[in-house]
């Protein structure tokens, strides 16, 4: 009531104000005009093949000149994305992961190459460490990633930690860090700067990376015929058992990825040596199926990622 | 993206496409062609009706291809028929009427799945008593994805305008943003969209100053 009255009280004291205008304008008359009253919507939604897709996404260190599934594949990150909430999940596995590899226990960075190229062994034996058989596997070597980087223009990464690469010697900050796709790929490979099991740092920076390409194309996604320019260098860049047009609808769906909704965990485990006394993780495997069973259906990870560093 | 530099089809840059001749197969589309052929856009004055002006005629153009220009003009008319039957199914058609779902008839099952979820943002499913649905413009541009000069994915950013009448007023509805395509089983259909939908009432409002 209070505020009806001030209201009142309000016009009541502008009126001769107003009148005074009205009348002290000259050629004034009834003036009709129009207000818009807009309303925007956006509707976004990819259809990637299912709810949730699942794909592996292995980094190769296969030299120049050699095919990438003849290297050790040191990058190993299962992501699940869901086009129609926005989420996506990433499940990374840290190289010296002791794994069964077809009646053999071995590291599972090996196992695309000791399968000669076939994705099946790598797949079934991510599957065994979560539950989650990957609907398709991407390879990408070192020249392959830095071309797709490159056409990316880029990628601003941040980084968790301070520390200088391995290899280039280049000092990465703690917070962004913007790379091309040389120095993307000295990010990614860099282990020896990181205490206790490197890898799972690495693995985390792997994370930090693929967030940052999702942000950079996310960034340019409006741009007409950028996908399809990102498809293209990604069919010449990447090895995989999708069709291009596989590809096609998963760089579409994560366009429409929520970065807020992206989440990241690392399989880690306990060092120690195989029977030659190289060096392995055994991996937590109550933590690896916790992390597929939280995330297979809607690429999240309600439960968090105990254990992760 | 110069047009003349990365192989603008000079047939849809010269002239407004004629898709609907070449037109075929389904109802959608046959709808589409008693609907859309004619006129270029025309002004926007009044309501649309029976009588009123007619709409406009979907523009395709193609950016950025190096395809031969007869597969891409057959890509581009396989396109146009998928863009009509949204248009066609979402937004066209007799009213009074219900149902928009036709309008994702050329849509993969996940992404009509996705879509009958956004329906009113890419329908005109939530306006009430609309009398008719005129297009103002119906412009494309694709750009396809074709590995090996064969095209399995486009992307059709399209700028598309109605003026929906309801009772004595028309909204002006304008969607823009983009379709996702690609080739399944043979034919093409829409997996994915991101579109903005527009819709500016203009109110008359009468500024007394005597």
């Amino acid at each position: 009531m209070r505020r009806a009255l001030g209201l009142t009280g309000w016009v009541l004291r502008i009126l001769p104000v107003v009148v005074v205008l009205l009348v002290a304008v000259p050629g004034s008359a009834v003036r009709p005009t129009s207000i818009a009253l807009t309303t925007v919507q956006h509707a976004e939604g990819y259809d990637a093949g299912g709810d949730v897709v699942w794909v592996l996404v292995l980094g190769s260190d296969a030299p120049p000149g050699t095919s990438i599934v003849e290297g050790d594949t040191d990058a190993i990150q299962l992501l699940g994305i869901d086009a129609g909430t926005g989420a996506a999940a990433a499940i990374g596995i840290p190289r010296d992961t002791y794994v069964d590899l077809g009646g053999e226990k071995g590291r599972i960075n090996v196992a695309l190459r000791t399968a000669k190229g076939d994705p099946a062994l790598v797949a079934g034996a991510v599957a065994d460490l979560v539950g989650i058989s990957p609907d398709f596997v991407l390879v990408t070597g070192g020249q392959g990633f830095e071309a797709m980087i490159d056409t990316l223009g880029g990628v601003t990464v941040d980084s968790p930690v301070a520390f200088d690469t391995d290899d280039g010697g280049m000092h990465v900050v703690k917070g962004p860090n913007h790379f091309d796709g040389e120095q993307a790929l000295d990010f990614a490979t860099t282990r020896r700067a990181f205490a206790g099991p490197g890898d799972f740092v690495r693995s985390a920076n792997h994370q930090a990376l693929l967030l940052g390409l999702l942000n950079q194309l996310q960034a340019r996604d409006d741009r007409e015929g950028f996908v399809e320019a990102m498809a293209l260098a990604s069919l010449d860049g990447i090895d995989t058992d999708a069709s291009p047009l596989d590809l096609y609808r998963l760089l579409n769906a994560l366009t429409a990825v929520d970065p807020d909704q992206a989440k990241g965990c690392i399989l880690v485990g306990e060092e120690s040596q195989d029977p030659v006394g190289n060096f392995v993780v055994l991996p937590d495997s109550v933590l690896g199926h916790q992390l597929g069973e939280d995330a297979v259906d809607d690429a999240t990870f309600d439960q968090g990622c105990e254990g992760s560093p | 993206m110069g047009r003349m530099s990365r192989g603008v089809s000079r047939r849809s840059v010269g002239h407004r496409v004629r898709v609907w001749p070449r037109v075929r197969a389904s109802l959608a589309v046959l709808t589409a062609v008693a609907l859309l052929a004619g006129c270029t856009p025309t002004d926007d004055s009044g309501p649309p009706g029976p009588d009123g002006p007619a709409n406009a005629v979907l523009s395709v153009t193609t950016i950025g291809s190096r395809l031969p220009s007869s597969t891409r003009n057959r890509l581009e008319s396989q396109v146009s028929d998928v863009l009509a039957a949204y248009v066609v199914g979402a937004f066209l058609g007799d009213y009074p009427r219900q149902d928009f779902l036709g309008g994702f008839d050329r849509f993969t099952s996940g992404a009509a799945k996705l879509a009958v979820a956004d329906i009113d943002a890419l329908t005109a499913s939530g306006f009430e008593k609309v009398t008719a649905v005129r297009a103002t413009r119906l412009d494309a541009r694709l750009s396809f994805l074709a590995p090996d000069d064969r095209a399995v994915g486009a992307s059709a950013w399209v700028d598309f305008a109605f003026d929906v009448a309801q009772g004595g007023s028309t909204v002006k509805v304008r969607l823009t943003g983009r379709l996702a395509l690609g080739l399944v089983d043979g034919t093409w259909a829409v997996f994915g969209y991101s579109l903005v939908r527009d819709d500016s009432d203009a109110l008359p409002v009468e500024v007394s100053s005597s």
